[in-house]
């Protein structure tokens, strides 16, 4: 499951420390900051579970998926302007800057890397389904966020090695390969968002 | 205006003589040492053979490279897809892939699922792809031992000698005069590292080929999923996208190799190889005046202003010697490592004929056996099988 | 780099080598072939070819072959997967089969499939939990052969 995990935020991650070129120490921080917005959206998740347990009976209303469909459409928007940002212009000094045009917050150190955890955090992955419909049968609401804690500690394992990318961070062509890739995911994300929206407007309101 | 001589050009008895060598091998090795059983094979072999050492003359006593190996490669190309969909539809009478193909592991592979299988290979111990492991058509073993060894020792020549599916868009950027789409931005020549980077994570976390899957352009010209969803008919849109984009429009409004160099997956893994080969193109820099006519020619964008002022291409050269012949003043040229630049080019130069050329032979070949089988036997019978 | 006739001899040497590693490549390319498909990992993936056999059951004219149930994982396993079951010979399955098949540990029937032979359709009937919608049910070349998804216990 653990492995699923990584699959589904590997990708995300792991072109954005590529193309930040931040070294291991700076990464370690990112990662952090991913997890913990991971860890509010799936916190988020426990006390959902546990009301949706008690108003319906275990079972996430389909029509709700249109929500989780436009998260994944906002980061796909979100990853595919970081993509096609302006790239590096050399002043007449020689020295270089980055030549952002509207855009500085899709690169905020802070901003990024935690609305990026939590839209993945907010994800409807099967072992997530799984997890949410064990939750919404546990009798209590401490001990639906407590199970979904436990969730979020056993997956991020697979996510700490990513600060090592790091090392990587001289070769300006990895930065690039990082920044394409980082589109390339927005891509998938659209089309992910768009399957669940259509699905969720498919089966129609609450009954 | 007149090209002048090449100086790489050999005297016609010279390159006669030398023609000798890669006769011998190629009747050996594309009869396989056996005695031609009859007419029509008999005939397939000749006329096969005649013809790469026909080009492999034009090669050696022109000087020039590029223009003889495309013929081949574009052919070979074009000859592929032919025999391929014939055979699919001889074996199954049609050229879309049903469940129970999948299901009986009877998929041919192609070299382009290798970056995919490595990950989960390493984890799994196994292939993720429903193909023959050997035996057959297009086995799992035969690709990956072809793939190897043309790597060592071809290293990226590997996309421009044997790949079948290069030639479709080297085919295409040679069908206009001049370049309507003349500058592309370099960040895209980097898109096919990024490419390689997620199918190759994608495919290890769904245990699925998923460049296969969904991105393949060249699905249009040999086989394709049978459409009975619609998620397989998005993925025939894509891929059918993919083709008619990067294999044909663009390669022709740009006169460059675009799938080759902007997308293929496969290309920029098989990069990597040119650091292990020991051919490669350097610039004389006595000669070289910075004109950078090799750059405006190159198919996959491999020579850049930086990579000139130091004499070298970028890791992504595909050897097809394009720049080479375009050089107005011949300072470009095959290159053994070790060696001075433009040191004894002409013997250099030869021996990468030799290995390219051979190759390039025995690869496709077969093909061309096979696609004069058919013909021969449509004008005997009126009947492809 | 700095050539000297070391280098310059070096290169030349691998180049050769290259063309000789050309010739044996070629011309033994059916051994090549056979030492790479021995090798452990050359095997196709349980995802793709069904697993191996856990059972056989004969029928006199036909035979029922069940596979385990594969759950396939780049790590571990998955929680969903899917068992194969194959009746062969195809030219002497009846015109419908029916059948309780039983593919896990405690040998009681997981659920009951009915096949019509000649349309395709098929039914599976769940008997305990976990067993999910069908995957597929096709004739293959020599047998016919179906795929019901499963979930881990």
């Amino acid at each position: 499951m653990g492995a699923y995990c990584f699959a589904t935020c590997g990708p995300l991650l792991a072109p954005w420390l590529l193309a930040e070129a931040q070294g291991p120490g700076r990464n370690v921080v990112v990662v952090l900051l991913f997890l913990g917005g991971r860890l509010v959206g799936y916190l988020v998740y426990g006390v959902l579970a546990w009301l949706v347990g008690w108003m319906f009976q275990s079972a996430l209303p389909t029509w709700y998926r249109s929500v989780f469909g436009c998260a994944y459409i906002s980061m796909a928007v979100m990853l595919v302007i970081y993509a096609i940002r302006t790239g590096r212009a050399t002043c007449g000094t020689g020295a270089t800057r980055s030549a952002w045009h509207g855009q500085r917050w899709l690169r905020h150190r802070f901003l990024m890397p935690c609305v990026g955890g939590l839209i993945t955090g907010l994800n409807i992955c099967y072992p997530f389904m799984l997890a949410f419909a064990a939750a919404a049968a546990l009798p209590s609401l401490f001990v639906s966020v407590w199970f979904f804690l436990m969730f979020f500690l056993g997956t991020s394992i697979f996510i700490l090695p990513l600060p090592l990318l790091g090392l990587l961070r001289r070769h300006q062509a990895l930065q690039t390969i990082g920044r394409l890739s980082a589109g390339l995911v927005g891509c998938y994300y659209l089309y992910a968002g768009m399957v669940i929206i259509i699905q969720g407007v498919a089966t129609g309101a609450p009954k | 205006m007149k090209s002048k001589r090449s100086s790489l050009a050999l005297p016609r008895g010279t390159a006669l003589l030398l023609c000798l060598p890669m006769l011998l091998l190629s009747s050996l090795l594309l009869s396989g040492g056996q005695p031609v059983r009859n007419a029509q094979d008999g005939i397939a072999i000749g006329v096969t053979v005649l013809f790469f050492n026909v080009l492999f003359y034009k090669m050696l006593s022109s000087g020039k490279t590029d223009r003889w190996r495309a013929t081949a490669f574009v052919l070979y190309a074009v000859l592929l897809s032919f025999t391929f969909i014939v055979r699919m539809f001889e074996a199954r009478g049609a050229m879309s892939l049903s469940v129970a193909k999948f299901i009986e592991c009877d998929v041919p592979f192609c070299h382009i699922v290798i970056p995919m299988t490595v990950l989960p290979m390493a984890l799994t111990r196994s292939i993720i792809f429903p193909g023959q492991i050997a035996g057959g058509y297009a086995s799992i073993a035969a690709m990956f031992v072809l793939w190897l060894g043309a790597c060592l020792v071809l290293g990226r020549g590997f996309c421009s000698w044997v790949c079948f599916f290069g030639g479709w868009d080297d085919g295409f950027s040679r069908l206009a005069r001049t370049a309507r789409i003349r500058t592309v931005p370099a960040v895209w020549t980097l898109l096919p590292f990024a490419i390689l980077l997620l199918v190759a994570i994608s495919s290890a976390a769904l245990l699925e080929p998923t460049y296969c899957a969904w991105l393949c352009p060249f699905k249009t010209v040999t086989e394709f999923e049978a459409v009975t969803s619609v998620t397989i008919f998005l993925k025939t849109i894509i891929f059918i996208a993919l083709f008619l984009g990067l294999v044909i429009i663009l390669p022709i409004l740009t006169k460059r190799r675009t799938q080759c160099a902007l997308f293929c997956p496969m290309g920029a893994l098989t990069s990597f190889a040119n650091y292990l080969n020991v051919f490669d193109v350097r610039s004389d820099p006595d000669r070289c005046v910075q004109c950078g006519q090799c750059a405006r020619v190159c198919p996959v964008f491999s020579i850049t202003p930086q990579s000139l002022a130091a004499g070298v291409t970028r890791m992504t050269c595909v050897k097809c010697g394009k720049c080479i012949d375009a050089c107005p003043q011949q300072a470009l040229h095959f290159h053994i490592k070790g060696t001075p630049p433009a040191w004894n080019s002409v013997m250099t130069r030869l021996l990468f004929l030799y290995v390219s050329s051979l190759f390039l032979t025995v690869f496709a070949g077969g093909t061309f056996m096979d696609a004069l089988r058919r013909l021969m036997n449509l004008i005997q019978t009126g009947h492809l099988y | 780099m700095k050539t000297t006739r070391l280098t310059i001899g070096a290169g030349l040497l691998w180049a050769c080598a290259c063309f000789t590693m050309m010739l044996v490549l070629f011309f033994g390319f059916p051994r090549w072939e056979q030492a790479c498909a021995a090798l452990p990992f050359m095997k196709i993936n349980d995802k793709y070819a069904g697993g191996p056999v856990l059972s056989t059951i004969e029928h006199g004219a036909y035979r029922t072959v069940i596979h385990q149930p594969v759950f396939p994982a780049l790590i571990g396993q998955a929680h969903k997967g899917f068992v194969q079951v194959n009746w062969l010979p195809l030219t002497n399955l009846p015109p419908v089969i029916s059948e309780d098949i039983a593919c896990s540990s405690d040998g009681r029937p997981d659920f009951s499939i009915t096949i019509n032979t000649s349309s395709g359709q098929t039914t599976v009937k769940p008997l305990r939990d976990g067993v999910l919608p069908l995957q597929t049910s096709c004739a293959l070349s020599d047998s016919w052969v179906v795929r019901v998804a499963l979930a881990r216990k």
